[in-house]
């Protein structure tokens, strides 16, 4: 386990799964995500931030999410906020199914 | 279209901020198209990280060091940006040309050695690739085998060569193995030829203990380790070229001509005295009904052509032998201890085909073309008969049952051949010989 948490351990598709869960709940941009997850998770996810924007161009690319830019007040940087598309939200089903069942599968070996 | 100010009119945190980000997108492959926008996100995000640190009570220049810090350096992040927009391995090949990461004047000492031989040795493959492409000495499946080796070894050392200023271990594997392999090379070619000392030897014996030295292993530390595809691509792509030229002798080539593609007719002619047969002719007919397999090259297998030379070692060439009595040149077609023709024409145009000196018989093995006279591409036309006419005066009559008897083979590189045995007023066709035998030294003169 690193100083940052669960980073190097999680797979690609553990990581970008999380990131539609996060995204099915509301739309969010980048810093968000990075925030949410680390709050969400206590720490345990800790990755350099700066490796969810791979994740979410993946993800774009795969027709998982849509993006769209936001303008800002004066001075701040615009924003890119991502939103679950339809192809996502069935994504996001299947990946949270096969997690229980792993979870499920993994807690009768280990002990829940 | 991206919103970042002119240079100049950002703020001190601002520049420090766009630098990162241009660190990071300068050593991944974006597509131009996608690297405004992605810039102007990642910028964003490392601003208002910023911002919150200033919040908390950093000062501007800490709290960009801390926003930093915590989005991830260029090496950990440009790999994943590159793999976000192309497959593995695209970033794994493509992606290492990118630019370098580490300053020149962090280089360690082995890591100037190790590109050297690398980059003399790919330059030396690519000449070879030139080379072999522009003479096509090969036969076509044995040439594209050869350039196929040869493309795919000099593309694994360029990459290797950007590779290893990127850091990566499985460059640094692949130069290993390359200064052990040159080594090896000339330890063999000094045992072979004991007076010839190989210069890439030498250099490998300065290149390998720095590139297996310490400083390197700590070069090439945060790198991924090679996997077992990878370390086979290396030991292909620094091995194959040396032993694709001896290997690729037995390999088959069906774009080659065979015994099926050459008629031959041998025809015995004797002139009789009183006392039996006192000399005459061997006529040789040769007839090629197709020469577009004959071609060695790939493009020369395109244009057509025939050329029977192949640097090998190995040739094409057409025996005459000779068993019965002693006998005498005529005059003018003794070469050495070989028999010219005394005449060697087209059949159907009546032409002189030896213009292409491809008849000389310049050994004592009577050859009709040999390595040193190789059969003229320009002089084979499929569907003629090209014949060749061997005069020959006995020193002493001899009884037509001692007379003699010649037998004349084609032997195509060692791998088939085409013979016929005629004696005296027979017209023989040749057989196809499967596996000719190596022709023998034979003396004329008993």
């Amino acid at each position: 386990m690193s100083e940052r948490g669960r980073g190097p351990d999680l797979s690609r598709g553990e990581f970008g799964l999380l990131i539609l869960g996060l995204v099915g709940r509301r739309e969010m941009y980048g810093y968000e995500i990075v925030a949410q997850l680390r709050a969400t998770t206590d720490g345990v996810v800790d990755l350099p931030e700066g490796t969810v924007y791979p994740a979410l161009r993946r993800l774009e690319r795969d027709g998982l999410i849509a993006g769209r830019w936001v303008e800002m007040a004066e001075g701040t940087p615009r924003r890119r906020y991502y939103r679950l598309t339809t192809a996502g939200e069935h994504a996001l089903a299947v990946g949270r199914e096969e997690w229980l069942r792993f979870k499920a599968a993994a807690d009768s070996v280990l002990g829940s | 279209m991206t919103r970042r100010p002119a240079r100049g009119q950002e703020t001190e945190a601002e520049a420090i901020l766009w630098a990162h980000v241009d660190r990071i997108l300068d050593r991944s492959a974006v597509p131009a198209a996608d690297r405004d926008e992605l810039a102007e996100e990642l910028f964003g995000h490392l601003w208002q990280r910023w911002r919150d640190e200033v919040a908390a009570g950093f000062d501007v220049e800490a709290a960009a060091a801390v926003a930093i810090e915590s989005f991830g350096g260029a090496d950990e992040l440009a790999p994943g940006m590159t793999r976000a927009f192309h497959s593995r391995l695209f970033a794994s090949t493509i992606g290492v040309l990118l630019p370098a990461v580490v300053p020149p004047d962090d280089r360690p000492h082995g890591f100037t050695r190790s590109r050297f031989l690398l980059g003399l040795v790919a330059l030396f493959t690519a000449c070879g690739i030139v080379v072999y492409a522009w003479t096509q000495p090969l036969t076509p499946i044995r040439e594209l085998i050869f350039l196929a080796v040869n493309a795919f070894s000099l593309a694994m050392l360029v990459l290797a060569y950007r590779a290893l200023e990127r850091q990566q271990r499985w460059a640094l594997h692949l130069v290993q193995l390359l200064a052990a392999t040159v080594i090896l090379a000339g330890v063999v070619e000094l045992l072979l030829k004991p007076i010839s000392i190989s210069f890439f030897a030498i250099l490998g014996l300065f290149v390998l203990p720095a590139a297996r030295g310490r400083v390197m292993a700590d070069w090439v530390a945060n790198s991924r380790a090679v996997s077992v595809g990878v370390g086979l691509a290396i030991a292909a792509a620094v091995v194959l070229p040396y032993v694709a030229q001896p290997v690729l002798a037995f390999v088959p080539d069906p774009t080659v001509a065979s015994a099926d593609d050459l008629a031959m007719r041998v025809t015995v002619t004797c002139e009789h005295g009183p006392d039996g047969v006192t000399g005459g002719s061997v006529q040789v007919d040769l007839r090629w009904n197709r020469t577009d397999l004959l071609p060695y090259g790939p493009f020369g297998a395109i244009y057509g052509g025939m050329s029977n030379t192949d640097n090998l070692g190995i040739s094409s060439v057409s025996g005459l032998e000779y068993y019965g009595p002693p006998f005498q040149f005529p005059q003018g077609q003794q070469q050495g201890l070989g028999w010219s023709a005394s005449s060697f024409v087209d059949a159907e145009t009546g032409l002189d085909a030896s213009a292409g000196e491809w008849v000389y018989s310049g050994s004592p093995f009577f050859q009709i073309g040999s390595e040193g006279n190789p059969i003229d591409p320009g002089k084979i036309v499929a569907g003629h008969t090209y014949r060749g006419t061997y005069d020959f005066q006995l020193q002493q009559p001899t009884p037509t049952e001692d007379a003699p008897v010649f037998q004349v083979r084609y032997d195509h590189q060692h791998r088939w051949g085409v013979e016929a045995v005629a004696a005296c007023g027979q017209a023989v066709d040749g057989q196809s010989v499967t596996t000719p035998p190596q022709q023998q030294p034979m003396s004329i003169y008993p």
